[in-house]
């Protein structure tokens, strides 16, 4: 019995397709590598020269390493007051430890919970135009400076330019070393606020 | 009469599928790109394309351009004694255009080699108590220039005074912290600063 020998197609790649597909693939490099390159040039990052006074603040972020932030906002006031009022049987000592306690356990963020804090800051200002808000940045002297620049870059980025900030050197051992930490009543505007209140050593 | 159908099986190409999928991937890089832009655009005229043209100064937020190597106003530039060495000591340029509009970097930087307005940052400047710390050299100079350029140029209050500041990416916050300070003792005559990150790529080249 004669076999017939089973025609063996050859697949070929068309050569039209393959240079389209080489020329393609050269673009695709050139433009990545541009997007890649563009990042690594020298960069003017324009800042506001930050406020000088010493004081008050509304929002207090304390730079603890490259990865870690310490944050006070007003919600924190209302954590302290609750202290307060629950724990005002314990000696003031008693009251300190455990208030800086309690912050230090609930207020250190990842830099991703810090960008999140942010982003929700940046979005209060935003539908408030009219509204002024005040962060204070606080850096440990030997931490480089990229990390403030970042927090500065990100919290400046506002169409209404109505978030102002100021540097100081800190570490969060001065918080928690700190006097005394307690909340007081104040009127702002016609609103009447409890604010913590730090007494630094 | 008996009809032979003949079967032709339609597949895919698979040149023709990587090519599609490659412009597709082009395109969204492409436009992904563009978009940004018309973001940028838009941010600078919040109020719309119905707001008049105004041209109006503003004082510019956290905004980045290109840094094109030229010096405008007064600069510190920060960077490490040995640039091939982060190890290596830091140490402080203080570069001036002088009356000249702008000035190339290297020129500049050549003149304050020559005009000595350079200085080392100490070891240990990171522990030293604030007073100390703004008594070495470097603090000095960054003082005292400060003060000799606002003199110079900055008469009074305007939004387009500004002092740059160029470091290496690990110069520490006291550095800055202590310039930024300076300039804020200032109020308004200084409103703004300029930072621009050095690289390690113009730190080797010695710019």
């Amino acid at each position: 019995m004669a076999f017939r020998k089973l025609k063996r197609h050859k697949e070929n790649v068309e050569l039209v397709s393959l240079i389209d597909m080489i020329f393609i693939l050269l673009v695709f490099f050139l433009v990545t590598s541009y997007v890649i390159r563009t990042p690594l040039e020298e960069r003017s990052l324009y800042i506001p020269t930050p406020e000088n006074t010493l004081g008050r603040t509304q929002i207090l972020i304390q730079i603890i390493d490259g990865e870690k932030a310490f944050w006070l906002d007003e919600t924190s006031s209302a954590v302290v007051s609750a202290i307060e009022e629950e724990f005002g049987f314990l000696s003031p000592e008693g009251l300190r430890t455990r208030i800086l306690n309690t912050l230090a356990q609930n207020n250190v963020y990842s830099f991703e919970q810090l960008q999140q804090a942010m982003q929700s800051l940046k979005s209060r200002a935003e539908r408030n135009p009219a509204a002024r808000f005040f962060v204070l940045i606080r850096c440990p002297d030997e931490v480089p400076y990229s990390s403030v620049l970042h927090l500065i870059t990100f919290l400046m980025d506002t169409p209404h330019r109505n978030i102002r900030y100021g540097c100081v050197a800190g570490r969060l051992n001065d918080i928690l070393e700190c006097r005394n930490i307690y909340t007081v009543t104040e009127d702002i505007g016609s609103r009447r606020m409890k604010n913590i209140r730090i007494d630094f050593q | 009469m008996a009809f032979i159908r003949e079967n032709i099986k339609r597949g895919l190409s698979l040149p023709s599928l990587i090519d599609i999928i490659f412009l597709l991937l082009i395109f969204s890089l492409v436009t992904l790109n563009v978009s940004d832009v018309s973001d940028a655009v838009v941010q600078s005229n919040p109020e719309g394309s119905s707001a008049p043209d105004l041209k109006l100064p503003t004082i510019r937020g956290a905004e980045t351009e290109k840094f094109d190597q030229r010096v405008r106003t007064l600069l510190f530039q920060i960077e490490h004694r040995n640039p091939r060495d982060p190890a290596s000591a830091k140490v402080l340029y203080v570069l001036d255009p002088g009356d000249l509009e702008n000035m190339d970097i290297r020129q500049a930087k050549q003149a304050a080699v020559e005009d000595s307005a350079f200085a080392v940052f100490p070891p240990g400047y990171l522990t030293m108590p604030e007073s100390d710390f703004s008594r070495i050299p470097a603090c000095r100079l960054i003082r005292e220039s400060i003060q000799a350029y606002k003199d110079r140029m900055f008469p009074g209050p305007r939004h387009s005074n500004s002092v740059e500041i160029r470091a290496v990416e690990d110069t520490e916050f006291r550095i800055i912290r202590f310039i930024m300070d300076r300039c804020s003792a200032y109020g308004d005559t200084i409103p703004r600063i300029i930072v621009h990150t050095l690289t390690g790529r113009e730190a080797a080249r010695g710019i």
